[in-house]
This record gives structure tokens, sequence and C-alpha cells, in this order.
């Protein structure tokens, strides 16, 4: 049949029974909404639920960095949210950190490279062994693979092989004339949990480093203006912290810094300075405490956290309720159809080909639009409040099961069309 | 030429582990073009049964059926499907329409389902229309129509593809006595231009209109005189 023709027969049973199809469209977008909000959930089951300790910064010093161990699921979760939060926010301001890292370069191990010259560097104290410091950041592999640095030249982690004990780093492209790939050299690195702490008050570490790449020149701005949205990611920790030196710190490295700690405190904290932003990015960052914030700049404390238990049990309900709903909705929707009806073309001359083809047309014009709109709705509901994790997997998986759930409902249909009689479709519309 | 030849049709039901039921045991038929046919029996005789298989709604168990000198082939849904479609219409006691829509969308069904464009489908239903005389009809739902509006509407339907058998199936049995016979009135008339027409009625004055007159018992047919 053609299928123009197929499609307006369809349409006689959408005005047939107004408010049955009404509820049966609010049905779907409910189930559409209910399931979309359990897939976007459901991933995130997979990172362990944490609920927060408030522990003062005083014990956070006496525990030692070190001690502060970050699991992977929680850095994973804590990246994804900086990662949703970067590019989703408008209120960004400026990205900074809470404590600080810096790497002060050994003169004595640069002599030929003539940093002198650099304006951050002349006038430092030629008593000084070291060259006054710069702001430096802390890469790990899966950092790297969320953010991968643009590089003028030289190796990320994929290809890179430095000497024995040296710690690779990225440098910034200032420093591209004046030392190449595979160079080595000495740095004091010194880092402290609280920005206000000074460098007297700080841990250190002496490290050698081996030169593996150069940051790209597109890289640096001067500052980032509000909406961090068109700064790729490593565009905005770069500039968020005007680094020249990035340490890449490899897991089977010997680096004397827990990486984790670093990053997710020069992350995730002090996100704009303006009044409650902070506030809203915590929230933001932690809607139901599955992403907990590593560090809180208004009160000058630390978070700890602590895993709680997940229950996989209510997404399990609440899927057994939409498979229900979904199931009850298409044996209504059949039954509204009825087979009177199919009774009636059938003796027109439709096969029972055509007439289930019918009822698929009209099933899939009815899940069109409130699939289409529940999804639309569900982005704006989750996308910034309970997940803020919506993609579009979560719809494609929900329009993929409903449509699953209305295939197996009609081809059943089918098979009970196809076990009937004709002359009993015929008397079942006389009767 | 016959447009109907029945050989020794047997039609059995068999129903799980009741005993077969033999609703037809052994027709043969010769209906030719043009003719009006009343077919007549008690309940449970078997007429819907073969107006069933005449129709191509059912499928016989034994013999052969020729409509229009062609051998149905009931195994064939497609051909089956065809037959009724382009060779069969059908008139029935609770008018089979679809209430909901229009009277242009029920006398326009069968053309749609026989891939005819909208356009040339509605201008035919129509025309079906006009020769009922519910043209004026033709933009109402079928739900405000009467029971007589609504058979002239079926008979719209069943004669808009031009068929020629078309089968009927206790026509008046919905309807009152005037209206009735102008329905059968209208269903005999369509004989005279070359259509054959066939009614299942428990009615004997309906059956007094038609030109032959069956009668059914048992599974078996027999002319009356």
């Amino acid at each position: 049949m053609k299928f123009s023709n197929l499609l307006f027969i369809s349409m006689f049973q959408f005005r047939k029974n107004a408010l049955g199809y009404l509820l049966a469209c609010i049905e779907i977008f409910i189930v559409v909404l209910l399931l979309i909000y359990v897939l976007s959930t459901i991933r995130y089951y997979n990172i362990p639920i944490k609920t927060l300790e408030h522990v003062e910064s005083s014990r956070l010093v006496n525990y030692g960095y070190n001690k502060i161990q970050r699991s992977d699921a929680e850095l994973k979760a804590a990246i994804l949210a900086f990662e949703n939060y970067a590019y989703n926010s408008s209120d960004i301001s400026r990205i900074g950190r809470t404590g600080w890292i810096r790497t002060s370069i050994l003169k004595e191990s640069v002599k030929d490279k003539g940093l002198e010259q650099f304006p951050d560097k002349t006038g430092s104290d030629p008593e000084d062994p070291y060259f006054p410091g710069n702001n430096a950041l802390v890469y790990d592999r899966l950092i790297a693979e969320k953010f991968p640095l643009t590089l003028e030249k030289g190796y990320q982690f994929t290809t890179y092989a430095t000497d024995e004990g040296c710690i690779p780093v990225i440098l910034h492209s200032q420093y591209m004339d004046r030392f190449n790939v595979g160079d080595t050299f000495r740095v004091r690195l010194q880092w402290a949990d609280q920005w206000a702490r000074d460098e007297y008050d700080a841990c250190e570490a002496f490290l050698t480093v081996q030169v593996a790449g150069f940051l790209n020149k597109s890289n640096y701005h001067t500052e980032i203006g509000a909406g961090g949205s068109f700064f790729t990611a490593d565009m905005l920790v770069t500039n968020a912290f005007n680094c020249d030196m990035i340490l890449l710190r490899d897991e089977n490295a010997n680096f004397p810094v827990d990486g984790y700690d670093f990053m997710i405190s020069t992350f995730l904290i002090e996100v704009s300075e303006s009044s409650g932003a902070v506030e809203r990015v915590i929230n933001q960052l932690s809607p139901t405490g599955f992403c907990a914030p590593l560090g809180n700049v208004i009160d000058d404390s630390v978070y700890m956290l602590k895993q709680k238990t997940a229950k996989p049990i209510i997404n399990l309900i609440i899927l057994i309720i939409v498979a229900a709903a979904a199931i009850g909705g298409i044996n209504g929707m059949n039954q509204i159809s009825q087979k009177r009806d199919f009774g009636i073309y059938y003796i027109c001359g439709a096969t029972w080909g055509n007439c289930i083809k019918t009822d698929i047309l009209r099933n899939v014009l009815i899940i069109t639009i409130p699939a289409v709109l529940s999804g639309v709705l569900s982005y704006f509901l989750f996308r910034s409040t309970e997940t803020n994790v919506l993609n579009l997997w979560d719809f494609i998986i929900a329009i993929g099961v409903i449509a699953a759930i209305y295939i197996i409902s009609s081809l059943w249909y089918v098979i009970n069309l196809q076990r009937m009689k004709p002359a009993d479709s015929v008397k079942e519309w006389e009767d | 030429m016959s447009i109907i030849e029945l050989k020794n049709v047997i039609k059995t039901y068999y129903t799980g582990s009741e005993k077969p039921v033999h609703a037809l045991r052994g027709i043969n038929l010769k209906v030719e073009a043009g003719e009006s046919i009343a077919i007549q029996g008690v309940s449970g005789s078997g007429k819907s049964t073969l107006l069933n298989i005449l129709g191509c709604l059912d499928a016989l168990t034994e013999g052969e059926y020729y409509l229009d000198g062609e051998k149905v082939q009931f195994s064939n849904n497609r051909h089956i499907a065809d037959i009724r479609n382009k060779k069969i219409g059908f008139v029935l006691q609770n008018f089979g329409l679809l209430n909901d829509r229009y009277v242009s969308d029920n006398i326009a069904l069968p053309l749609l389902l026989g891939n005819m464009s909208k356009s040339k489908a509605d201008k035919l239903a129509m025309e079906a229309a006009k020769s009922t005389g519910i043209e004026k009809l033709y933009g109402k739902k079928i739900k405000k129509l009467s029971g007589g509006e609504r058979q002239r509407v079926a008979i719209a339907r069943a004669i808009v593809t031009d068929p020629e058998l078309i089968l009927a199936d206790e026509p008046t049995g919905s309807l009152d006595k005037a209206t009735g016979e102008q329905v059968v009135e209208m269903l005999v008339k369509m004989t005279q231009s070359g259509k054959t027409v066939i009614i299942v009625t428990h009615d004997d004055s309906v059956a007094e209109r038609c030109g032959r007159r069956l009668y059914i018992e048992d599974g078996l047919i027999r002319e009356v005189i």
C-alpha cells in the first residue's frame, strides 16, 4: 500500500478517541521522562555516592597531604563535574585554587639557558640559588585524557620517555627558544593547601625534571572573560593558573606530591569571586553528593569524602514502574484501536499486514511527539539539578527502550490477530 | 459466463477437542453475471459461512471456488485481499462503517487500500455518493447519520470500486420497513448494470425481490422455485 494512503488511514485512529490518545500521550511523556531520569542517574551509581564530613583545616595539616587519598571514582566524578561546569556555566569569572603549587628552577641547572633575561626572572636575588617561583600544575594520565594539552612541540603521556628518576614537564611556550625536548634541570617544588599560606609554611620537594614538550602559544590569554565555553579545557586550565610548568605525574613515577589532591583542589574550587557564586558552584558540583567539593574557600574548611553505599534498588523500583506503565499504556492503546476497524479494513481489501502497518504507524505517530517533548523537557529538568549530566545517549536509550516495548507489543498483537479467523473478526465488528 | 462457480465446497470447523462442525457439506453453485440471488436459511444453517467464503473472508476446507472464471487461491493473502478490494463489495447488517470518520473517508477506503491516490479516490467516492443519493451527506460524520443513510453509505462504499459482485448480509436488518425496501430496491437495481447481487436475508419480502432464491439447510443448498 502507498505510504501516503497508509498514513492517511493511520490518522483515522487518532481522531477516534481523542481523550484516550491524549492520556496515552501523557503516559508516554511521563514514562520517557522517568526513564531518562533513571538512565541519567544509573551511570552515577557506578561512582560511589559520597557524603561530606567536615574536617578542621588544622587537622588536615596534621594528616599531611599524602594521607588524603582520592579514589579514581572520586576523581572521575570531580573532573566530570568540572567539565560540565566549565562548559555550561555562564557564571564563571575566574578559576583559582585553594592552595598553591609552585616550581622554582635551580639556577645552576640552567645556567646556559639565559633565563635571567626573562621578565619574571629578572631582579631575582643573586644569592638565591633558585629563580623566583612560578605557578605549576600537576597532570596525570586521567586528567590528560579529559583535558588534553595542546602542545606546540613534544609529547604527553602517550609517547614521552624520560630518563630514570626524572619527572617529565610541559613548559610554557616562552621557554621554547631556550629549551629542547629532553633537557633536564632541577626544580624546587613547593605547595600549600591554602592560598594564603606562605612559602615558609609550605611543603617542598626537590626534583629533577625533563622537558617533554611545550604548550601551544594560543593556550595563553591574558584573562578569562565571563563564560568559559569558548575556551578549550586545557586553555581554561593553563590560563587559570598562568602556570609555566606542568608536571606530568605518571602512575609509575616516584612523584613526591599526590597529584590528585592538587588537581582537584586547583580545578574545582574558588570559581568565582562574586558573592554567593562559590556556594552555587559547590552546589552544582555536588547536587546530590555524587561529587563532593574538595575544598571550600568560604569557611576555609576542607571536606573529606566518605563513601556511602548506593541504593540501586530505588532505580530498580522506578524501572519496574516505568515498564509497567509503558506496557499498560500500550495495552490501553491496543484496546482503543480495537479489532473492529481492522475487520472493516479487511473486508475492504486490506491484508492483515496492512492492518498491522496502520497500527504500527499510528503508534509511531503517538510516540514521537510526547517522546520528543519529554526529551526536551528532561534536558532542562535534569541538566541543572539532580545530575547535571544528561546526555544524548540517555535520550536515545530511553526512546529505544520505549520503541522496543512498542515493537514487542505490536508483534504480540500481530500474532493474536493472525491467529484470529477473518470471519471471526467480521463477527467482532458485527457484535 | 458464470461469475461464481462453487464445486463441491465443504467447510468444516475444528474447535479443539470438540467434534468438528460441518458448516457446508458439499455446495455446488453457479451464478451468472447480473443475477440477484437471495440466500435464506435458519440460524446455524451455514448461510453466513457461505457468504464468508464467497466474500473471501474465510477459506474453504475442500472444493473449488471460481470467481469470474479465476480459481480463488485462499492460501495467498494478497491475492484474496485483492479480490475483496477489486471484485467484491460488502453491505452488512450493522453497516460496517468507521463511525467517527466522514462519509467521504468511508466510501474512499477501498480505493485507498487499493493504492489509489487520495484526490482520485475522493473523486470516485463522490460519484458513488451521487449514485446512491447521498452527495449532500458527503462531508458529514457517520455517527450523525440515520440508519438508512448509513446503509446508503455502505452501498456507496460497496460499489465505489465497481466490483462485479455485491454481497449483502441482512442489509435491511437494522432498518425500518420503508427504508429497507429502498435499500433492497437499490441493490437489486444494480443487476441492471451487470453486477451480481447476493443477499443473505431472513426476510421473505426481500427474498421475493430477487431473481433467484436459495435455501440452505444443514450445510446443503437447494433452489427455491
